[in-house]
């Protein structure tokens, strides 16, 4: 006899799983569009953070060659076979070292799109987990929480070091030969001033 | 057989009792109506909550965070600018004005190199700041959202609670339970109650002539 008395309560409860639903399309698609539009941001960063290490490693190619040139021509050994491999040498550190930025960059950029993977994500489980069940908004809050000290991107994670580590062995074996070299002669002039 | 008495009595204490629990039930249904309503405004806050934190992401930039960067970046390049400038060659007595020159080129250039590190070093901190930011507000709203959460719940319980404070008139149950029982009674004892009663509710002038 009562089966039409839940009426007022279920079209209550009807009109409010529509509009739940209806603002979840319109949260999720806001969302979505959000996070849609950093792609220039994203751009920007890697960029900069290509131009800085490749800046590095341009710079760093400029020492160690104007080095090997010195370091060449002081031991005699300009337009020799010495001469070659050391430029290979150089040359091939060179592109490691572009190759190892670029590696960077893209990681960066990696760890920047993750971050905003996740950041959306975490958003979108708060727009549609919304009032559902209480336990669940909360194991969505802890989990925003405990992530907040790892959301930040991970930027430039440390510099790209010494390229020309291989190279800057033989400047300084080049260096010491020189020095050996000038500590010898010099022995001599002190050893016997009128052999010259 | 026919006694119209006995299943009088008997339709009014099935109607009483259909009616005191319908009425319950409406005042139940209507205490839970009152409770997803005030549900579904805690959601409403709870959607503006999130919409306006998906507002502000949408408007996030690195700016901010980038001015700020570069700012800290030239303070302290302008504080070590005098060990900068004597790293990249001071003044010597008696140099040449070529020597001089060249210190001078090499100091502005050490300048504006060290502004445009500082300047891209600023474009890569800056968007993790940025996002350090916003998962810094996506905590708070993450928290605001568990409090409308436990609003809703309270609510939930609470329109629980008062449906299940309405319960049938006892005193309706009760009459409608004795009404019931003198009318079954009667019929099972095989009494005609219209006989015994006849006069009485005919006075009344319910029924017609016993």
């Amino acid at each position: 006899m009562c089966g039409g008395g839940n009426t007022k309560a279920s079209d209550a409860a009807q009109a409010r799983e529509d509009e739940r639903q209806a603002e979840i399309g319109r949260s999720t698609s806001a969302i979505d569009a959000a996070f849609g539009n950093r792609g220039a941001q994203q751009e920007e960063f890697v960029n900069s953070l290509r131009e800085f290490l490749t800046g590095d490693v341009r710079r760093q190619q400029k020492v160690a060659g104007r080095r090997s040139k010195f370091g060449l021509a002081r031991s005699g050994l300009t337009g020799g076979s010495q001469s070659v491999d050391q430029g290979r040498t150089l040359a091939e550190e060179f592109t490691e070292g572009l190759l190892k930025s670029e590696r960077m960059a893209q990681g960066g950029l990696a760890d920047l799109k993750a971050s905003d993977e996740q950041a959306r994500l975490q958003l979108l489980g708060l727009a549609q987990t919304g009032l559902k069940a209480g336990t669940a908004a909360s194991r969505a809050s802890e989990a925003i929480q405990s992530n907040l000290a790892g959301a930040t991107a991970s930027g430039l994670q440390g510099d790209i070091g010494d390229v020309f580590g291989k190279t800057a062995n033989l400047f300084r074996a080049q260096e010491e030969a020189a020095a050996r070299r000038r500590g010898v002669s010099e022995a001599e002039v002190f050893a016997d001033p009128f052999s010259r | 057989m026919c006694d119209p008495v006995s299943l009088g009595m008997m339709f009014t204490a099935l109607t009483a009792k259909a009616v005191n629990t319908r009425q319950t039930a409406r005042r139940q249904d209507r205490e839970l109506a009152a409770g997803i309503r005030k549900q579904g405004e805690i959601g409403k806050e709870s959607a503006e909550a999130v919409n306006a934190e998906i507002q502000s992401l949408a408007e996030s930039n690195p700016e901010a965070e980038k001015a700020e960067a570069i700012a800290g970046f030239m303070d302290t390049l302008r504080a070590n600018q005098d060990l900068t400038t004597e790293a990249a060659g001071g003044d010597v007595f008696g140099a040449s004005d070529r020597f001089a020159e060249d210190v001078s080129g090499a100091q502005a250039g050490v300048s504006a190199r060290a502004g445009g590190r500082a300047a891209l070093l600023s474009k890569i901190d800056a968007p993790g700041r940025q996002r350090t930011r916003e998962a810094v507000g996506r905590g708070q709203l993450a928290s605001d959202v568990r409090g409308f959460a436990d609003r809703s719940e309270m609510e939930d319980f609470m329109a629980r609670l008062k449906a299940s404070e309405h319960r049938n008139n006892p005193i309706i149950d009760i009459g409608a339970d004795l009404l019931s029982g003198v009318a079954t009674g009667g019929i099972a004892s095989g009494k005609n109650l219209t006989t015994m009663f006849g006069d009485k509710i005919a006075n009344l002038g319910f029924l017609g002539a016993p």
